[in-house]
C-alpha cells in the first residue's frame, strides 16, 4: 500500500487527504469472516460444493411451486417407465393434486403452483417407480424431508452441545469433571442402538409425552450427535476462559450466563459452524438409515431413505429398474459428498493457525 | 494394566446396569405389549399368557426378577424348553423369547450371532486391507495422480451410505453381470457383496487416516534423517513412517467395529442374512421384551469389549501411551 504523505504541515483537507481516507476505507481491517470467505472462494472444490448445495436447497424449498407431478399419486396399472426425454409424450397425464397432509404454508404454495401452471406438469424425466409415481417429483420432495430433518436434528445437537459444553467449560471445577464424565459414559454407550431401540418402541405411536412422532425423531437423532459438539465447545471455552477479555469481564462482576452469551459464544461460532457442516451429512445418513429400517419418516411421506427402500424392494432378477436405484443413490451420494467437501473447506478456511495472507492452495 | 482392566470392568458394569434399567423401563412404558399383535387374542388366553410370563406383576418386581439371581418369590419364568426355571440376566440367562415361541433368547442369539460376527469380521478385514493399502499408495507416491484419485474415492466412500452402495452392487453384480447370488447366507459367495458394502465406508475412512498419518510422519525429523542417509523411499515409508502412521487406524478400530455392527442391521435386511441385526429392530417393534433386552445387552457388551481391546492393543504398539493415563 502506498500512502501519500501530507506535504504542507497539518493540512488535513484537500484531494490527497480524501484519497487517503478512501484508501483507508477500502483497506479496512478484514474480520475473520472476510478472510475465511476469501479463502473459501479460492478452494475450487468447496466453492463448487457450496453453489451446488445452494441450488439443491432452493430446488427443495421451491418444490411445491415447481410444475412437478404429485409425489404420491399412484398409477398401479402401468409398468414402471424408464426415464423419458423432456419432449416425450410417454407417461404424461394431467396434474393430480395429491400429497400427504401438508403444512398450511406448503398448501398455499401448492395453490400458487396450481394458479401458475394449472394442469401442466413435467413428464417422467427420471422414470416412474413400481407404483407409477414420478421419481423426479419423489426425489425433490424427498430432499425436502431429508434436508429438513437434517437441519432440525443438527440444530438440536447444536443447542444441546453448545449449552452443555459451554456451561461445563465455563463453570469448571467439580461440575466440569462430573459433566465430562457423563459425556464419557454416554460415549461408551452404543448410542445408535439406543436410538433404534427407542424409535422401535415408539413404532407407529403418533405422539409420546405430548411430542409428535417426528419431534421425537429429531430429538433422538440430535441426541446422537451432541456429545462431540459438547466436547469441542468445552475445549474451546476452556481456552477462551483464560484470555484477558473474559477475565476482565469476570473481574467486573459479570455472571456466567452473561459471559457465555456475550463473550464465549461469539468466539466459538467458527468452530461450531465447521463441526455443524460435518454433522449434517452424518445426520442425513442417520435419517436415511433409520427410515430404511422403517423407524423414521413414514409413507406416504417421502425421504431419501424411503426411496432407497423402494429401490431395493422393486429390484428383481426379472426386470431391472436401474433408474430406481441409480438416481436416489446419486442424489444421496452427491449431496453428502458436497457437504463433506464444504465442511473440509470451511475447516481450512476458518483455521486461525493457517497463514493469514490467504496464499494457501 | 490390571488396574486399567479392573477400572474398565467397573465402568462397564455401571454402563450396562444403566442400559438395562433404561431399556427395561422404557420398554414397559411404551404402549402395546408382546401379545397385542396382529390378531387379537381372547381376553382369557391373553391373561393366561401374561400370567405365564409374569407380565401381571408390578414392573419393579419384574425388573428385579429379570436382573437378579435372588429368588423373588414365585420366579417361574419358563425358559425356552420349559425344563428349567429362569435364572436372571446376571446368570447369563436372557429368558424365553415372546415371539419365537419355544425358543429361548439365548438360543436365538446363539444361532444368529455367529452369522453377524462372520460378516462383520470379513467386512473389517476387507476394510483394513483395502484402507491401509490405499493409504500406503498415497504415502508412496505423494501428491501424484494416484494420490488425487484415491483421496477423491475415499471422500466419496465416506459420504455414500452403505445401503446405497449395497443396492448399486446388487444392481451391477447380481442383475447386470450375474456373478453373485442375490441374497441368502451359506457359502463364501453369499458373503462377498454384503462384506464389501459393509466394509467400503470404513475402508475409505481408514485410507484417509493412513494417508494423513503417513504425511505427518514423512515430515518429521527421523524420516528426514533416514532419507538423508540414502535409504530408499519405499523402505522409509514401509519401515519408519508406516509404524507411526498406522496408530490412528488402531484407535479407529473401536468405532469402526461399532459402525460395522450398526451397518449390519441394514445390510442384513437387504441381503436377507439371518444375523442378529434383524432381531434388534424387529424385537423392539414386536415388543418382544426379552429378545430386545438380550440383543441390547449383547451389542453394548460387544462394543465395550472391542473398545477396551483396542485400547490395550494401542498401548502395546505405542510405548509413549500408558494405560494409567487413559
Amino acid at each position: 500500500m502506498k500512502l501519500e504523505a501530507p506535504r504542507t504541515g497539518w493540512n488535513l483537507t484537500g484531494a490527497p487527504m480524501e484519497a487517503l481516507l478512501a484508501k483507508l476505507e477500502r483497506t479496512k481491517g478484514q474480520g475473520l469472516w472476510g478472510i475465511a470467505w476469501r479463502r473459501l472462494r479460492k478452494d475450487r472444490a468447496a466453492t463448487v460444493a457450496l453453489w451446488f448445495l445452494l441450488l439443491i436447497g432452493s430446488l427443495s424449498m421451491l418444490a411445491p411451486i415447481l410444475p412437478l407431478p404429485s409425489p404420491v399419486a399412484m398409477h398401479v396399472d402401468k409398468e414402471p417407465l424408464e426415464p423419458q426425454p423432456p419432449w416425450s409424450r410417454v407417461g404424461r397425464h394431467k396434474f393430480e393434486r395429491e400429497y400427504w397432509p401438508l403444512s398450511t404454508f406448503d398448501t398455499q404454495l401448492v395453490r400458487v403452483r396450481e394458479l401458475a401452471f394449472r394442469d401442466f406438469q413435467t413428464g417422467p424425466l427420471l422414470g416412474t417407480d413400481s407404483k407409477g409415481r414420478d421419481l423426479f417429483a419423489r426425489l425433490v420432495w424427498g430432499s425436502r424431508t431429508s434436508l429438513f430433518v437434517a437441519l432440525a436434528a443438527a440444530l438440536t445437537s447444536l443447542v444441546i452441545g453448545v449449552l452443555y459444553g459451554g456451561i461445563s467449560g465455563l463453570v469448571g471445577g467439580r461440575l466440569d469433571r462430573l459433566m465430562m464424565r457423563v459425556v464419557d459414559g454416554l460415549y461408551a454407550l452404543p448410542f445408535t442402538f439406543v436410538v433404534i431401540f427407542v424409535l422401535g418402541l415408539i413404532g407407529t405411536t403418533q405422539s409420546v409425552a405430548g411430542l409428535g412422532r417426528e419431534a421425537v425423531f429429531f430429538i433422538a437423532i440430535g441426541a446422537l450427535y451432541w456429545l462431540t459438539m459438547a466436547r469441542v465447545v468445552r475445549g474451546q471455552v476452556l481456552a477462551l476462559k483464560h484470555t484477558e477479555f473474559v477475565q476482565a469481564a469476570r473481574a467486573q462482576g459479570a455472571g456466567t450466563l452473561w459471559i457465555l452469551f456475550k463473550h464465549v459464544i461469539p468466539n466459538v461460532v467458527s468452530i461450531v459452524i465447521v463441526y455443524l457442516t460435518l454433522t449434517i451429512p452424518s445426520v442425513i445418513l442417520s435419517e436415511a438409515f433409520l427410515s430404511f429400517l422403517g423407524l423414521g419418516v413414514e409413507p406416504p411421506k417421502v425421504s431419501w431413505g424411503l426411496l432407497a427402500v423402494d429401490a431395493i424392494e422393486a429390484a428383481s432378477p426379472l426386470r431391472v429398474y436401474w433408474w430406481l436405484i441409480v438416481f436416489p443413490a446419486l442424489a444421496i451420494g452427491v449431496v453428502l459428498l458436497a457437504l463433506n467437501v464444504l465442511g473440509d473447506g470451511l475447516r481450512d478456511a476458518l483455521d486461525p493457525r493457517a497463514d493469514l495472507g490467504g496464499s494457501r492452495q | 494394566m490390571i488396574g486399567f482392566l479392573l477400572r474398565r470392568a467397573a465402568w462397564f458394569a455401571l454402563t450396562l446396569l444403566c442400559v438395562v434399567t433404561l431399556a427395561f423401563f422404557l420398554m414397559r412404558a411404551a404402549p402395546g405389549g408382546p401379545f397385542s399383535g396382529e390378531r387379537a387374542l381372547a381376553p382369557s388366553v391373553e391373561a393366561a399368557l401374561r400370567a405365564r410370563y409374569h407380565l401381571d406383576w408390578p414392573v419393579w418386581r419384574q425388573y428385579l426378577a429379570y436382573i437378579g439371581p435372588l429368588d423373588w418369590g414365585d420366579r417361574g419364568w419358563i425358559a425356552g424348553d420349559g425344563t428349567h426355571p429362569f435364572g436372571g440376566v446376571l446368570a447369563g440367562d436372557f429368558g424365553p423369547s415372546f415371539k419365537y415361541r419355544d425358543f429361548s433368547v439365548n438360543d436365538v442369539l446363539a444361532q444368529s450371532l455367529p452369522v453377524s460376527l462372520e460378516l462383520g469380521l470379513l467386512a473389517l478385514i476387507f476394510a483394513v486391507v483395502l484402507g491401509v493399502g490405499a493409504g500406503l499408495l498415497c504415502g508412496l507416491y505423494p501428491r501424484g495422480k494416484l494420490d488425487f484419485w484415491i483421496r477423491l474415492l475415499a471422500t466419496a466412500g465416506v459420504a455414500i451410505p452403505n445401503f446405497v452402495l449395497a443396492s448399486l452392487m446388487v444392481l451391477v453384480f447380481v442383475f447386470l453381470i450375474p456373478i453373485f447370488p442375490v441374497a441368502g447366507w451359506g457359502d463364501f459367495k453369499h458373503s462377498v457383496l454384503p462384506a464389501l458394502a459393509l466394509g467400503t465406508p470404513v475402508a475409505a475412512y481408514i485410507a484417509r487416516l493412513v494417508r494423513a498419518g503417513l504425511f505427518d510422519a514423512l515430515s518429521q525429523d527421523f524420516v528426514r534423517t533416514a532419507i538423508a542417509k540414502g535409504m530408499p523411499t519405499r523402505i522409509v515409508v514401509l519401515r519408519h513412517a508406516l509404524r507411526q502412521g498406522i496408530l490412528p487406524v488402531v484407535s479407529y478400530l473401536g468405532p469402526a467395529s461399532a459402525a460395522i455392527l450398526t451397518g449390519s442391521l441394514v445390510i442384513e435386511k437387504i441381503f436377507f442374512i439371518p444375523g442378529t441385526g434383524q432381531h434388534f429392530v424387529n424385537s423392539a417393534l414386536n415388543r418382544d421384551y426379552t429378545l430386545a433386552m438380550g440383543v441390547t445387552i449383547l451389542y453394548t457388551t460387544l462394543v465395550f469389549a472391542l473398545n477396551t481391546l483396542v485400547d490395550v492393543i494401542y498401548t502395546l504398539l505405542d510405548p509413549r501411551i500408558s494405560l494409567e493415563q487413559a
